[in-house]
């Protein structure tokens, strides 16, 4: 003797065998998880009842009414697995394959930099070739006067370095999941195990953008030669001046102005030497950024990090030694001036008011001279 | 593995094409669409059937209408949609292209 149970089945009352109806209840309820994200789960889970009353009323006749263990079964294997309805299949270039756009953040990139990353992350962020954001760099530089060297600086210390693929994935706005990094894994792989699609990746990871872009990069690589020549001139002109200055100062013998005289010869020289090194240290720069091109892996990198952090502390000593050869000369002159009679009252022209004492030639048209008399400044020359 | 098993995901693949043929010839119910379907290789259950046509009815390829039935619950009918005879004959027009694609591959007879 078995228990039966009541159920509702479409809107019709049925009576299952105790164990029938577990194993139903069982199938429903798969079959609920299995449609999770089905919108029109619960229509189908209607369909399902529907479909099962109309199967169980073949089994039922008027002396039997309840629907056995072994039927539900049959009945159960007639509806077959329930399988979701997939998306309509999207191909391979289909949205689904696309990477989902992300929160960006910029770090410094630096596989394949020169320097510090800067370029090549802020490249990789707004998703544009590295060549372009360094020429842009070398442009502002010169703008600059090289003033931008102190921001590539800050830069490299603020910004924060995409060392896990996370980070790479987030610098690129590029959803990162374990997944995502297997298939890439695995793409890789079957890419440099197949020599044909080794050159193929080859060719394709060359940063080629048609017809245009190959005429626009040799040209740049003209452009990049042209300005190796220019600047290694520049600098060469640079070096000997500064050379032949310190020469100058040391053996020669400098006829200064009076006023210039009362400076010492090693300030003039610390301030010929800042000159030449904030001129000269961006040039040097911009000459290795174009020769490094060529040079390969992580040595590169390297030996650019210790570059760009040396010439960016003495770019700044410079300007310190600068400031204070400045200040000091500025000192020097007003003292030379004081002592002389002369005063300073801006502009181009000094007054003197003393004769005998501010007679000097080589101020040319630029003294006037006063006296005073009876209580009133009169000009005499 | 037998042929079979290696047009698994092609047999599963052409089911929505196959349903939509059957249901462009009459207005039918499930019952109907799987008894065509039994005596062929695409034999499947309602457990398949009816998440696909619901499936299709919200892609409006397919709508139904109820009919009260003599015996048991009121049954669901389908017929095509104007969308769903569209594709239908893109699909076909597709098969075919398909078919002698396979024909003309290789010289094997």
């Amino acid at each position: 003797m078995n228990k039966v149970v009541n159920v509702n089945l479409g809107g019709t009352a049925y009576q299952l065998e105790e164990k029938a109806y577990e194993k139903l209840q069982k199938y429903l309820d798969e079959a609920r998880s299995k449609l999770a994200d089905d919108p029109d789960k619960d229509e189908i889970l209607a369909d399902f009842e529907r479909a099962i009353a109309e199967k169980c009323d073949n089994y039922l006749q008027k002396r039997k009414t309840v629907v056995s263990e072994a039927e539900i079964q049959k009945i159960i294997k007639e509806m077959g697995s329930v399988e979701p309805a997939e998306k309509p299949s999207k191909g391979e270039h289909g949205m689904a394959s696309e990477p989902e756009i992300q929160p960006k953040r910029l770090y410094t990139l630096r596989d394949g930099s020169l320097l510090g990353g800067v370029c090549n992350g802020l490249a990789a962020y707004f998703n544009v070739d590295v060549t372009v954001v360094r020429l842009l760099f070398v442009l502002l530089l010169f703008m600059s006067a090289g003033f931008w060297i102190l921001v590539y600086v800050l830069a490299v210390l603020l910004i924060p370095e995409a060392r896990t693929p996370e980070q790479r994935a987030e610098l690129r706005g590029e959803k990162f999941s374990a997944q995502d990094v297997l298939k890439r894994a695995k793409q890789k792989y079957a890419d440099v195990s197949d020599p044909e699609r080794w050159q193929e990746m080859r060719e394709r990871t060359k940063p080629t953008l048609g017809n245009l872009g190959r005429a626009l990069r040799s040209v740049l690589k003209i452009a990049a030669f042209a300005l190796t020549i220019v600047v290694s001139i520049g600098v060469g002109l640079l070096t000997a001046l500064w050379l032949w200055s310190i020469w100058w100062l040391t053996f020669g013998d400098p006829q200064l102005t009076d006023q210039l005289n009362t400076i010492s010869s090693w300030t003039i020289a610390a301030g010929f030497t800042s000159v030449y090194m904030l001129l000269a240290l961006p040039l040097l720069l911009l000459m290795y950024l174009l020769s490094a091109r060529k040079a390969e892996g992580k040595e590169r990198s390297d030996t650019g990090r210790i570059l760009i952090g040396v010439s960016g502390a003495l770019w700044m000593v410079a300007w310190a030694v600068l400031i204070c050869v400045g200040f000091a000369t500025y000192g020097r002159i007003s003292d030379y001036q004081a002592s002389h009679g002369y005063f300073n009252v801006g502009g181009s022209h000094n007054i003197c008011i003393n004769e005998n004492l501010c007679n000097d030639p080589d101020q040319g048209d630029n003294q006037r001279f006063y006296r005073f008399e009876n209580g009133q400044l009169l000009e005499i020359r | 593995m037998t042929a079979t098993d290696k047009f698994l995901p092609l047999r599963k693949g052409l089911l929505e094409f196959l349903v939509l043929k059957i249901v462009s010839a009459k207005k039918v119910y499930v019952a109907d669409i799987l008894a065509k379907l039994h005596a062929t290789d695409f034999a499947t259950g309602e457990g398949t059937l009816y998440p696909l046509l619901s499936r299709l009815r919200r892609e409006k390829l397919l709508e139904y209408e109820w009919v009260e039935s003599d015996a048991g619950p009121p049954r669901k009918y389908y017929q095509l949609t104007a969308g769903g005879k569209k594709q239908l004959q893109e699909l076909e027009e597709y098969w075919r292209e398909i078919n002698q694609t396979v024909q003309d591959l290789g010289g094997t007879k």
